[in-house]
């Protein structure tokens, strides 16, 4: 961040550090710069540098602090072209106004939900005790029955509290065995045995014994088999009163009321979505957690790389190979895991995945390709053994420069006042450089004799330039400052003659 | 004050609430436009998105419990009791709802109360009720929000919700302002003042020294600018081939790509529109051409590009750079077609005729114009009675003017109907002018009963600005916008013309202004506005209005206001619909 200028009349020089680029005053640090920029140069038509030379300043922090300047830049340039689409400079903006009504909507819902709670815990636990040791003969089940929950009186009820009907030799007195409440056959429902065990008893698995359908989807099994048992109830109703075992299921099953049922079936759901854990998902994890890796090492091969091309040491070539590796088998992974959630049961041949589920399973896979392309595909490859050594040894000989530039520094500060007549050719030779967007610096390039003739120490510095354009393979610029050195080597002779 | 970056930041909060994992985003039909026209689908899939559902089409889809649900709807009656049937039987694991608008204790303890499995999580409410067109431009999307020079309620309901919205969503608590001739406007502003005050607890929000603005405008105030044709990019490709929430559809538009049926217009997707949309026609042709010319030397063609026919017949065969850039691809489809239209229609030489109606006083000179332009077969009977209406408002009160004449000429070239009738056109601006007169910036009175020829001219004047060497003999008009935004930074803004809803101080320095305009807004004045923040970095400036107008919409729209009864239906008929004879009525016995 060398702040290099020159004033107007012919002592131009340059210099480096926190120069003020209006009034030339050197400050020492940048805080001290930009407080004397902004009281001294506090007008209007000064403003506007001010404001340039602060954003100027932010980013050469920000690129100093940075350990890859790569990213500052590219952030910056996004940025401004941002702005270009807005041409309006807008504040940063607040987050809009949001209000929750989070804590109204518990309160509603758990007033409700107690109330459920404690209603199907009741009913749980009644039926608990039913299932838990069912006499298999109907009046002794009965006797059974009635022990557990207290039946509503028959005399008491006229009208089945559902359909409004009255009860009649067709219409018989149905109780609920859970609750004890009277309703008509039609309205009255039925639990099957294997459902109230998994309800009373969370890991219970139906078996074969239990049914002859194959076990799972557990719910789906309830479901048909309760339609079957209300077809086949229908027809002999008047005749089996007590019918315990279900014709086509051959499974036992319990006379509920409907409201009972309901609580029930709702406690069962949620038992299954807590236990339920799809195919898809567990593939969707693994493939995210991937995908996190990826995300995170990718940033680290990066700066690995780009250590690498600066000719650094910091890392080792070997980590940094299986970092790459381990990259590689990332994508592997995440392509891999994609590729299987896409085909998910696409194969089936009775019930194969389609409509919303099928269109979930190829966003996926889109969007993890996409992650791909952005993120794995066409990794860069490492230099090799040799490469690197090049590298190194030009990091090393840049190293060494700089280390003497800086020791020159001291010296020229001495000397300036000597060199100052000459400075002007080494204008023209920056300026050479500078316009062909070549950029040599003027920082690593003076590895000098101290004790020189300033017009040698020229011809070195120009000699420096050439060396470099040549690694650059500017050839351009190297027939240009070849012709400069010459001059040089003349305007030398010249002087030294007349001396 | 950039409502785009607000929508987005809401839609992109509500979606990392929920954490990580795949979701679905429940919407309803306004709510998806919402999100669509600020965000990617692209964009939304990188953040775990993975379905788009409809709340009242959802009905049916199977049970996914390892999805989580963001729920995004408008506070309607309607969509509560839809989600309330959703919440009874979740068919997703849990639940995070997202209402657009301020919603009722009511309606709440419905949802809560149908939340049996406890799979919400989350409700609140996010204040993204309006279409964010760009940084500074917002729509409603109302078609016809006036019936019979009335509101229609819902419409008001409507854009009372949107405003507020935006308000929220800035967080700013405004002096509301409106045209003090329209009594729409002036409801408008007296509901959202009421809606203000009656959520002061959302609105508390610290006046620092200066006090935002919210203006209310009426259309009516400019019913010239939605007449024009336009030669900007953006507003170009509205006029002639209508974006809808920032997608045009491009079915039915010769020699464009299979798989180009719509195409997304978004400044935030496609760095060639953010830079373009702005330009003049005739430099979007260069800026494509020089692109196209770049390519060309990468390509080593010697092929010549000269014309938008070559241009495209050099896309197609270069399939190669069809992949480079999509974008291109794209607008160089939408820029051919463009041309293709104004050829075919000989667009320039009407829209020359409509800036010289429009900014000159050369009553006669345009007469001929517009005589001669009606006998050609070419123009289209829009452009045409646009023409005629153009001229009718204008020169209404000159002593020599043929309105009849030339209605006459309509009828003869076969002209439907509906686009014939001046008289109805002119009823709509008609209602503002007398007002308008009296209350005029000047803020003379003058009485309307006795309008001279000059007063009129007077007060035309100011809605038709006069030409003011501009170079290009199209875009010489400028909006009234634009004047009232110059008023509004000089600090000159009639208290006559402009009074403040419920008689607040209207003193004080003004940085933030939201202008809305009930009866739509244009392209051109979005246009307007941004070069106007361009130009006065002091203030800042959001546009918005019931709808995104071309003239098409906007005719559309006064038809409307005019013809139809207050209720919106044609139980009642408009007090002269008998003497316009329109037969789209039918009686009522």
């Amino acid at each position: 961040m060398a702040t290099s200028t020159h004033t107007e009349d012919n002592e131009s020089r340059i210099r480096e550090g926190f120069i003020c680029p209006i009034c030339m005053e050197d400050l020492a640090t940048d805080d001290q710069l930009l407080l004397h920029f902004e009281e001294a140069h506090n007008t209007e038509e000064d403003n506007d540098v001010l404001q340039a030379f602060k954003d100027f300043l932010g980013k050469a922090k920000k690129i100093l602090k940075s350990d890859n300047p790569f990213e500052i830049l590219e952030k910056t340039s996004s940025k401004s072209s941002q702005q270009k689409q807005d041409h309006v400079e807008w504040d940063p903006q607040d987050f809009g106004v949001i209000r929750s009504h989070w804590s109204d909507f518990r309160k509603f819902r758990s007033n409700r939900m107690d109330f459920y709670a404690a209603e199907t815990n009741k009913l749980i636990i009644r039926l608990d005790k039913i299932v838990s040791c069912l006499p298999s003969e109907a009046a002794k089940r009965r006797e059974h029955e009635q022990n557990i929950v207290t039946w509503v009186n028959d005399e008491d009820v006229q009208l089945c509290p559902q359909c409004a009907k009255s009860f009649n030799i067709l219409r018989r007195k149905h109780h609920c065995r859970v609750c004890g409440t009277v309703q008509c056959h039609q309205c009255s429902q039925f639990l099957l045995l294997s459902f109230a065990r998994k309800l009373t008893n969370p890991s219970y698995i139906p078996t074969l014994d239990d049914n002859k359908e194959k076990p799972s989807p557990p719910k789906r099994l309830t479901h048909a088999a309760f339609h079957a048992l209300k077809r086949t109830g229908s027809t002999t109703s008047l005749t089996s009163l007590t019918s315990l075992i279900d014709t086509d299921t051959g499974e036992g099953h319990i006379r509920v009321c409907y409201y009972c049922k309901q609580l029930l079936e709702r406690r069962e759901q949620q038992m299954d979505s807590r236990s339920q854990n799809a195919v898809i998902a567990e593939l969707y994890n693994e493939m995210r957690k991937y995908m996190e890796k990826g995300a995170e090492l990718m940033p680290v091969f990066l700066k690995m790389l780009e250590s690498f091309s600066q000719g650094e040491s910091t890392y080792n070539l070997k980590d940094a190979q299986e970092c790459r590796l381990k990259l590689l088998k990332i994508a592997e992974y995440v392509d891999g895991y994609s590729k299987k959630i896409q085909s998910l049961g696409i194969d089936d041949e009775k019930n194969p995945t389609s409509g919303t589920a099928l269109s979930l399973q190829l966003k996926i896979r889109l969007s993890a390709v996409n992650f791909l392309k952005e993120n794995l595909l066409g990794l860069p490859n490492l230099p090799t053994e040799e490469q690197l050594l090049v590298l190194q040894a030009e990091r090393r000989q840049a190293i060494e420069k700089r280390i003497a530039q800086e020791k020159k520094a001291v010296f020229e500060k001495r000397e300036t006042e000597t060199r100052r007549q000459y400075m002007d050719n080494q204008k023209d030779f920056e300026a050479v450089s500078v316009d062909r967007g070549w950029g040599v610096e003027t920082s690593n390039i003076r590895n000098v004799n101290e004790s020189d003739d300033p017009m040698l120490q020229q011809m070195q510095i120009m000699r420096n330039y050439i060396q470099q354009a040549r690694r650059a393979n500017r050839y351009d610029d190297v027939v240009i400052l070849e012709a400069n050195l010459r001059d040089l080597q003349i305007e030398h002779e010249r002087m030294q003659s007349q001396s | 004050m950039n409502i785009l970056l607000a929508v987005r930041m809401y839609i992109s909060k509500m979606i990392q609430d929920s954490g990580p994992g795949m979701k679905v985003l429940l919407m309803d039909r306004e709510t998806i436009g919402v999100v669509s026209v600020a965000y990617a689908q692209s964009e939304i899939l990188q953040k775990e998105v993975y379905l788009f559902e409809q709340i009242d089409k959802s009905g049916h889809g199977p049970i996914m419990k390892h999805l989580k649900c963001v729920v995004f709807l408008r506070p309607s009656q309607e969509n509560v009791q839809l989600l309330a049937t959703e919440l009874k039987s979740p068919r997703y694991g849990v639940y995070y709802i997202y209402f657009s608008g301020i919603i009722s204790k009511a309606a709440i303890k419905v949802l809560a109360e149908s939340d049996e499995q406890e799979v919400v999580r989350e409700i609140q409410e996010f204040y993204a009720d309006f279409f964010a067109i760009g940084p500074h431009l917002f729509s409603l999307n109302l078609e016809k929000p006036i019936h019979g020079m009335e509101w229609n309620p819902n419409s008001l309901q409507r854009s009372v919700q949107g405003v507020l919205s935006v308000l929220l969503s800035l967080k700013k608590n405004p002096i509301i302002r409106y045209q003090h001739f329209s009594p729409l406007a002036r409801r408008l502003a007296e509901s959202i003042r009421d809606t203000v005050l009656k959520e002061s607890s959302l609105f508390h929000f610290q006046r620092g020294e200066s006090v935002p603005l919210l203006l209310i405008l009426d259309r009516r105030c400019d019913p010239i600018t939605p007449l024009l044709n336009q030669w900007t990019y953006q507003a170009m490709v509205h006029e002639l081939l209508t974006i809808k929430n920032n997608r045009v559809s491009l079915v039915g538009v010769p020699g464009a790509p299979k798989d180009m049926s719509e195409v997304l217009l978004s400044a935030e997707q496609d760095e060639f529109y953010a830079n373009n949309m702005y330009l003049n026609f005739g430099d979007i042709g260069q800026t494509i051409k020089s692109l196209m010319d770049e390519f060309q030397a990468k390509a080593k063609s010697h092929q010549k590009v000269e014309s938008i026919a070559d241009m495209k017949a050099f896309v197609e065969n270069y399939p190669q750079f069809k992949k480079m850039s999509g974008a291109v691809t794209k607008h160089v489809t939408l820029v051919g077609e463009l041309s293709r239209v104004v050829t075919q229609h000989n667009l320039l030489e009407i829209s020359e005729a409509e800036q010289e109606l429009s900014c000159q006083e050369e009553h006669s000179q345009s007469l001929t114009k517009i005589r001669r332009l009606l006998a050609t077969d070419q123009i289209r009977d829009i452009d045409a009675s646009r023409l005629v209406f153009l001229y009718a408002i204008r020169y209404n009160k000159h002593p020599n003017k043929d309105i009849l004449g030339l209605v006459e000429l309509l009828r003869r070239r076969g002209t439907p109907d509906r686009l014939i009738d001046v008289k109805f056109f002119f009823s709509y601006y008609a209602t503002s002018v007398d007002d308008m007169l009296r209350y005029s910036n000047s803020g003379e009175t003058v009485s309307s009963s006795f309008l001279t020829t000059k007063d009129v001219t007077k007060i035309t004047e100011k809605i038709f600005k006069g030409l003011k060497g501009v170079e290009n003999v199209f875009t010489q008009h400028s909006p009234v916008l634009k004047d009232i935004m110059d008023n509004i930074v000089k600090g000159r803004l009639s208290e006559d013309a402009f009074p403040a809803a419920g008689g607040e101080s209207t003193a004080g320095r003004i940085q933030d202004v939201i202008i809305f305009m009930v009866g739509g807004v244009t392209h051109e004045e979005s246009f307007a506005v941004h070069q106007f923040c361009r130009a006065n970095t002091g203030i800042r400036i959001v546009l918005g209005g019931t709808l995104i107008h071309n003239s098409q919409s906007f005719m559309t729209d006064v038809e409307a206001a005019v013809r139809y009864s207050a209720s919106g239906t044609s139980l009642k008929y408009p007090q002269n619909s008998a003497s316009s004879g329109s037969g789209r009525h039918p009686k009522l016995t």
